[in-house]
């Protein structure tokens, strides 16, 4: 009897394990996922304090953006990686800042542009006062189709929400 | 040439206009460029996100104010004040740094007012972040300092947005200014690339008119021929060629002069316009100098050629008025006919030419000679042999013969006449006429004449030597020999071979000689006074009177065998050779009958009491051992 339950316990293991409990946040929430996400902590949301992020896999870009006199360097988890951490299951993904500025875009162009969400400006953790604590950057640098005005208002700073559709 | 009058106005002007054109063109075409480059950094200059960025500043800075009002009936989330005002503290940076920046510094003041907002709110951090958690009624005067700058940021948005606009469409403006001017600039460049344009058809157009025509007369010239009979040619239609060379027009030009006779070339070529070109449908041209060439192109056959040769003699042979002076000239025509006589121009041309000049050979009466395929043989012949001929003389590759003249009385000889005999390695033996001829053409007869006189006096010396008397040898001289000093030519050689005066006789022609009269008197008298005899050759055939006959110089009349070989036949001959030996013994003169073949005719001649014969009857030329040997039995013989 000890043996079925433990070959049947054994069998719903991956199953139970599919929808993960996340790892409370200990410092100061900077980002909240809602929406069609798999891992959650609480009320299907997955908050995220700097610790946590530092952990993601990240990317740096140098960047000279229209709000700079120079190049800076940035660095951050890319958003893909955070996307994978909750389980996002939607396609649709939208940002909102601290500001209520808000964004949409569509998994693909993630995948395909690999955007990180900006923490440190040239080693420097960025407060709200300078565009932080995350800011959405594209890779410009790579792609200079992301130059645009449609593709340059996508860099939405002062990130705060991201909600999965 | 185009006749209208664009075309002449330009032409007159062609450099007047050609510097202005071009200057148009060029200064068109560059400020065209240097236009549009304008235009596209017009387009391209963006005034960007300012609008929006002070926009976003206006609504912090009210948030912010409002959250303070907020604030002050629930002053319980002092966190929310300071995240509304770090988010507003970040508005600032974007406007004073980067590209809303730049945007913002073209307005007036802008820049001052948004750093002293910036100084405001960095100047109540410590109020808002400190001081207000504790003594929460001091949002109002926080906010009472706020006042000024938010009025003052709302009116900078709203001049900002203004300015913007009009930004835009100052540029606007600007780019259709500059194309209202780019209109004018590419109608500058269209008319004037298009000037150029006509100008360079129209040069190239002159040009190709002046390398296919003749300027003196204005018709087609050589080249313009060849173009046209290389097209003929290809459409494989027959057609005919008629080169037309001026008979007489050399003298014209030479006595009346180079004027006069540019004139009548005019002349000629504008009748044989009217005459040939018009009626027959035919194509003049000027080959140059005094040559035409008309281009018959409706040849139907043998006739209509025919018709518009005959046409083109007659219009020639016409009286030409020039300048005052009346002309008479004529034609040579030679013909050919596509493709009987050449499949290319350039044979068509060659053949026109040949038999063109056999025409010549008339002149100066005027004749049109079609080409025959025989006329080209007979000119590679005459080619050949004069090579041939040169190279014979000088290699002493000539031979003579000699037949014996023969006293008729008694049979023995009188003396020999040497033959000229070439036996020609394609050709065969040629006779000497055309030996002569051949050597008269090409200047040779002198030498050929020299060679003759020293080998026939080497020939009496050798025959002398190997002992026979000395036989006089008779040799035949062309007219060519006139023009030298014959007598001394003789006497030298003969002193060369130590032979007496008399050894060697001279045979001339009446044809020859009467041509020549006056200078062949004063030769033939010369050669009377160094003993040396003459005979008249092929007397009764030829041009010579009996005046002639007393005025000259002659010693032997040797009559013409067409009166001897019938002479046992025809009585008339009969009579007329009795009373020829009659008269050259009433002038003096010894009497021989040349192509005596039958015994009875020299029966008949004897009766006459003709002196000397000659002719198959008595022997064939001999080669020089044959004619000793003859000569040497003759006397053994007797």
């Amino acid at each position: 009897m000890k043996l079925i339950i433990t070959l049947l316990s054994m069998l719903l293991l991956p199953l139970t394990s599919y929808a993960e409990t996340l790892p409370s946040p200990q410092g100061k929430v900077l980002l909240t996922i809602s929406g069609n996400i798999a891992n959650s902590q609480k009320d299907g949301e997955a908050k995220f304090d700097r610790e946590q992020l530092a952990k993601l896999p990240s990317d740096t870009f140098i960047l000279h953006t229209r709000w700079t006199n120079k190049a800076h360097t940035y660095d951050g988890p890319l958003l893909s990686a955070i996307l994978d951490h909750v389980g996002s299951k939607g396609t649709t993904i939208r940002l909102t800042a601290l500001n209520d500025y808000s964004i949409v875009i569509q998994k693909a162009y993630i995948n395909k542009y690999q955007p990180i969400l900006a923490m440190l400006d040239d080693g420097k953790a960025m407060s709200i006062r300078d565009k932080g604590p995350l800011w959405l950057l594209l890779p410009q640098d790579k792609y200079p189709e992301l130059k645009t005005e449609e593709n340059t208002g996508k860099m939405i700073w002062q990130l705060s929400h991201i909600e999965i559709e | 040439m185009p006749p209208f009058a664009f075309d002449r106005l330009l032409s007159r002007f062609k450099s007047f206009w050609l510097i202005p054109i071009v200057l148009i063109f060029f200064v068109s075409a560059l400020t065209s460029l240097s236009q549009l480059k304008r235009s596209i950094e017009i387009l391209d200059e963006r005034y960007g996100t300012s609008v929006w960025s002070l926009f976003q500043l206006k609504t912090e800075l009210r948030r912010f104010h409002d959250s303070l009002t907020l604030y002050g009936l629930d002053n319980s989330k002092h966190d929310e004040i300071v995240e509304r005002f770090d988010i507003l503290w970040s508005r600032f940076p974007i406007l004073l740094e980067g590209e809303d920046a730049r945007q913002l510094k073209k307005i007036p003041q802008a820049n001052e007012l948004v750093i002293e907002a910036y100084s405001k709110i960095q100047s109540i951090e410590h109020t808002v972040l400190q001081e207000l958690k504790t003594t929460p009624h001091l949002y109002t005067q926080i906010q009472l300092e706020l006042v000024p700058y938010l009025r003052a940021v709302d009116k900078l948005t709203l001049d900002n947005y203004h300015f913007n606009n009009d930004f835009y469409n100052r540029g606007d403006k600007r780019v259709s200014s500059l194309q209202r001017q780019l209109i004018w600039l590419m109608l500058g460049l269209i008319v004037s690339g298009a000037l150029l344009l006509i100008m360079v058809i129209r040069e190239s157009k002159i040009n190709r008119y002046q390398a296919e025509h003749d300027s003196l007369t204005n018709m087609p010239n050589r080249s313009y021929l060849r173009k046209m009979l290389t097209a003929l040619c290809n459409k494989n239609t027959p057609f005919a060629l008629h080169l037309i060379d001026l008979n007489g027009f050399k003298d014209i030009n030479d006595t009346l002069g180079h004027l006069t006779g540019d004139q009548l070339l005019q002349a000629v070529s504008q009748r044989l316009l009217e005459n040939i070109d018009a009626p027959f449908g035919c194509m003049t041209c000027r080959m140059g100098g005094d040559e035409f060439a008309i281009l018959h192109n409706k040849y139907i056959d043998a006739d209509s050629l025919k018709q518009v040769s005959a046409q083109i003699i007659t219009s020639l042979e016409e009286e030409f008025s020039v300048d005052g002076h009346s002309c008479f000239i004529g034609g040579s025509v030679g013909s050919v006919i596509y493709p009987d006589h050449g499949l290319d121009a350039s044979r068509l041309l060659t053949h026109a030419d040949i038999a063109m000049y056999k025409a010549k050979e008339n002149s100066p009466s005027s004749t049109q000679i079609t080409f025959d395929f025989e006329m080209v043989a007979s000119i590679n012949r005459r080619n050949q042999l004069q090579k041939d001929l040169r190279e014979a003389l000088e290699n002493n590759k000539l031979q003579l013969a000699y037949q014996p003249i023969i006293t008729l009385t008694d049979h023995s000889v009188s003396y020999f006449e040497a033959l000229l005999r070439w036996e020609h390695p394609l050709y065969g033996n040629l006779s000497p006429l055309e030996i002569i001829e051949v050597a008269e053409q090409y200047g040779l007869a002198q030498q050929l004449g020299s060679w003759v006189i020293d080998q026939a006096s080497q020939q009496i010396h050798l025959w002398k030597q190997s002992g026979l008397p000395l036989v006089p040898i008779a040799i035949n001289i062309s007219p060519a020999m006139y023009r030298l000093d014959l007598a001394s030519i003789i006497n030298n050689t003969l002193h060369k071979y130590n032979l007496p005066p008399g050894t060697l006789c001279i045979e001339v022609t009446e044809d020859t000689t009467m041509q020549n009269i006056q200078e062949a008197q004063i030769v033939l008298s010369k050669l009377v006074e160094n003993q040396v005899s003459i005979a008249l050759d092929d007397f009764g055939t030829g041009l010579s009177s009996l005046s002639h006959l007393q005025q000259m110089s002659v010693q032997t009349l040797k009559i013409d065998r067409s009166f001897i070989f019938d002479i046992t036949t025809n009585p008339t001959s009969n009579a007329l050779v009795n009373n020829i030996i009659g008269i050259g013994h009433d002038l003096g003169m010894k009497v021989v009958a040349e192509g005596i073949e039958s015994q009875e005719a020299a029966d008949i001649l004897q009766n006459y009491h003709c002196d000397l014969g000659q002719g198959y009857l008595f022997s064939k030329p001999l080669t020089a051992e044959d004619a000793f040997n003859f000569f040497k039995n003759k006397s053994t013989d007797r």
